[in-house]
């Protein structure tokens, strides 16, 4: 792996032209360093011939760059700053679908006269993804807008930093079937009034102090009914609120009772947004590390049919391991100046995927920083690298802390999972039958097989594909057998 | 027997391989003109427009150190660009080269199947220098790799050319500096053929020149070869006019390169 060749002067430039404003116009030059890029340039120029010919014609134009620096005698619009250049290099070795993936958003955005046209490693760690930084889950944004109903409260589940705030954020962006979604997070909140402020804000679209002074002068009940009222009248189609770690509040805000009112309080505010939801027609989603109905009844100990009707017939939306290509990984590296060479390429697709996005990301940027601070990385030190970040990384801690807590609730469930995980995180290609699965959760884990199966699909990358389960994330894989040999 | 030139054209795309594999069926409706065209900017030209932008690629780097090193003082006189403004022959040249060749009676010389192998300017650009002398120096900073022996002090970027292209008899031909009874045409620049070692077909033909040739092959352009690619008859005098201005500006371009020389080193 190397940095970026910023040398290059000499390439083909796909412009986007903004004739009414020319300071907007912006472009995308794929840079040659000789013969050795013809095959990807080839490939690039096919896959967006097919991605131009469905556009606008007349949307972008192509030119012939001799020297970049004086690019501005193709075009008067052009200039140097509004240009993105990447290294045809960066394409080789990827097949046109890898190649379509890195370039269909990338197209959509410089048809917008953006020039962030690739996600970026580092701005992925640690934040929620939104605009360019958002791979991969255009499915799952449609799969989140079928389940919306305002009669049927949406669990959203997944663990921490896989990418739940991202995919509800995005929701309110894109709009999918039409649902207007506001996107609240009460993480930060301490009291009902303060998370009834947070919604309002949202909502209403009005500064927290306003917010707060509504509620108190109205109550939380009230603004949080009015508001929502309000925001259905102002919704074309459906409307939809995201609630974003609302048992880490009910913690929160319980924290300071006695343990015996923690269940009383935090149902009340949990009907509240139910019932107020309910009555507005909007439809309501949770998420969250930890899962609502099973913190309420599991861990509080409140009777499942005291439970608004709403949450008790809530729908489970699990978020499933990022099902990314290798074009994804490779347009982060786009993202980042990385080039992959000789058999980097090879690597990375045998070793690095974006099954948990977080954890594939984090190797990435800690190898980018490599790259960026010695020049260059050899293939053979790939390896090596990978192992470091596994025994010094974090990212799988939540998991781990998931694992531990069931593993204390439900004896023998943790030789049972490692039985499993040690099958499944064997090979790339390794996998096993439910029923096989099931047995051993059965036999070991007293009888809870059908739930322990569900744990794992919800809480660790594994996808279920029919019968089968299968590793959806290699990173994870090789982590689990290098601490679970 | 004189066989005009549209029904030479129009004999030839007949003569095209149609529905044959790589190539496309005959349409309905008198739109073989047009579909050959388009064969040729979507099939036939892209593979030579890909490997003129990797010879640019090479080339462009070697020039910039002639352009650092060679020149010396006086550099910021010096203009080498590269002009990349046609960088492969139009369909219509291409067609009108092929009938060109032929006297339309005999067999066709230049077939469409054989176009990559017999047309070697399918890829080309220029790289057009402010004095004559540069023309040559920046000749020769192309051709050196190509020397035999290989010369110990080429630098990185001519090894690079070298080794993904192949010269033509390892040489660009001299179309400045020609007699008079040598001539085959008024055009005066240095031209080269490279083609990729890998593959040897998508060749790219490389004109240096001066800026006052470039501008005498510019005008030329209008005033001879379109007319004649029109099939429109033309004066001789026009001809021998233009053959002369060729002749003017090949000695203002040595003229100015003796006053280089003599600004530059007096004692010269």
């Amino acid at each position: 792996m190397r940095l970026r060749d910023e040398s290059l002067r000499t390439g083909r430039l796909l412009a986007a032209l903004c004739p009414g404003n020319p300071t907007r116009s912006c472009g995308l030059l794929l840079l040659v360093r000789g013969y050795e890029d013809v095959d990807s340039l080839a490939t690039v120029e096919a896959v967006l011939g097919r991605l131009l010919s469905v556009r606008p014609s007349g949307q972008f134009r192509w030119f012939d760059v001799a020297d970049f620096r004086r690019i501005a005698e193709l075009h008067p619009s052009l200039k140097p700053n509004r240009v993105v250049s990447v290294e045809l290099a960066e394409f080789a070795g990827l097949n046109e679908q890898d190649v379509e993936i890195i370039f269909r958003d990338a197209l959509e955005r410089a048809a917008a006269f953006e020039t962030t046209l690739f996600p970026s490693i580092g701005a992925a760690v640690g934040s929620a993804a939104e605009g360019v930084q958002f791979i991969a889950r255009a499915q799952e944004l449609d799969n989140l807008a079928a389940l919306l109903d305002p009669a049927r409260l949406v669990l959203v589940i997944a663990p921490r930093r896989t990418g739940k705030t991202s995919l509800l954020r995005e929701f309110t962006r894109r709009s999918p079937a039409g649902i207007t979604a506001v996107h609240v997070d009460i993480e930060s909140a301490f009291t009902v009034e303060e998370a009834a402020a947070a919604i309002a804000v949202e909502l209403a679209n009005v500064s927290l102090s306003t917010a707060i002074e509504r509620v108190t002068r109205r109550g939380a009940d009230t603004v949080i009914r009015r508001e929502l009222r309000a925001f259905r009248e102002r919704s074309s189609g459906r409307a939809a609120l995201f609630i974003d770690e609302l048992v880490y509040f009910l913690r929160t805000m319980t924290s300071e009772l006695p343990p015996t009112d923690h269940p009383a309080a935090s149902l009340e505010l949990v009907r509240m947004l139910a019932d107020a939801c309910r009555e507005t027609d909007v439809c309501l989603a949770v998420a969250g590390s930890i899962e609502l109905t099973e913190y309420l009844t599991d861990e509080l100990g409140i009777d499942p049919e005291t439970l608004p009707l709403s949450i008790r017939s809530a729908q489970r939306f699990a978020l499933p391991p990022l099902l990314a290509s290798n074009g994804h990984v490779r347009a982060l590296l786009i993202g980042a100046g990385i080039v992959p060479e000789g058999n980097d390429p090879a690597w990375l697709r045998e070793h690095v995927d974006l099954g948990m996005p977080l954890a594939a990301i984090a190797f990435l940027d800690q190898l980018a920083a490599q790259v960026r601070g010695r020049g260059a990385v050899h293939t053979n030190e790939l390896d090596d690298a990978l192992d470091d970040f596994l025994d010094r990384t974090a990212v799988f801690r939540d998991v781990m802390d998931r694992l531990q807590a069931r593993s204390l609730s439900y004896a023998g469930f943790r030789a049972a999972l490692a039985w499993v995980m040690g099958r499944l995180a064997d090979s790339p290609e390794a996998r096993i039958s439910v029923s096989d699965a099931l047995e051993r959760f059965g036999d070991l884990a007293g009888g809870f097989a059908e739930d322990s199966l569900r744990w794992l699909v919800e809480n660790l990358p594994v996808r279920r594909e029919g019968e089968t389960l299968v590793l959806a994330s290699r990173i994870f894989g090789r982590w689990w057998r290098r601490h679970h040999p | 027997m004189i066989v005009p030139h549209s029904d030479k054209v129009q004999r030839l795309i007949d003569s095209f391989p149609w529905g044959e594999p790589r190539y496309p069926r005959r349409p309905a409706g008198g739109q073989e003109t047009a579909v050959v065209y388009h064969w040729m900017v979507s099939e036939l030209l892209p593979p030579f427009r890909r490997a003129t932008l990797a010879l640019v690629a090479r080339i462009r780097p070697v020039v910039d150190a002639v352009v650092a090193t060679e020149c010396g003082r006086g550099r910021e006189r010096f203009v080498a660009t590269i002009d990349m403004t046609h960088l492969t022959k139009s369909p219509e040249s291409v067609v009108e080269k092929m009938a060109r060749k032929w006297d339309g009676i005999g067999v066709v010389p230049i077939t469409f199947r054989d176009i990559p192998a017999e047309l070697t300017d399918l890829g080309r650009f220029r790289i057009v220098t402010n004095f004559l002398s540069d023309a040559t120096t920046v000749c020769r900073a192309l051709e050196a790799p190509y020397a035999v022996p290989v010369p110990s002090g080429i630098s990185t970027e001519q090894r690079a050319l070298f080794e993904e292209f192949r010269l033509r008899s390892n040489a660009f031909e001299d179309l400045i500096h020609v007699p008079v009874e040598g001539r085959r045409s008024a055009e005066r620049c240095y031209k080269a053929v490279f083609e990729p070692c890998r593959t040897p077909n998508a060749c790219v033909e490389v004109q240096v020149q001066t800026l006052l040739q470039e501008s005498w092959d510019k005008k030329e352009h209008v005033l001879i070869y379109e007319p004649a690619r029109r099939g429109e008859p033309l004066p001789q005098e026009i001809r021998l006019e233009l053959e002369a201005m060729s002749d003017l500006l090949f000695v203002v371009d040595r003229t100015f390169d003796r006053l280089r020389s003599h600004l530059q080193d007096p004692r010269a």
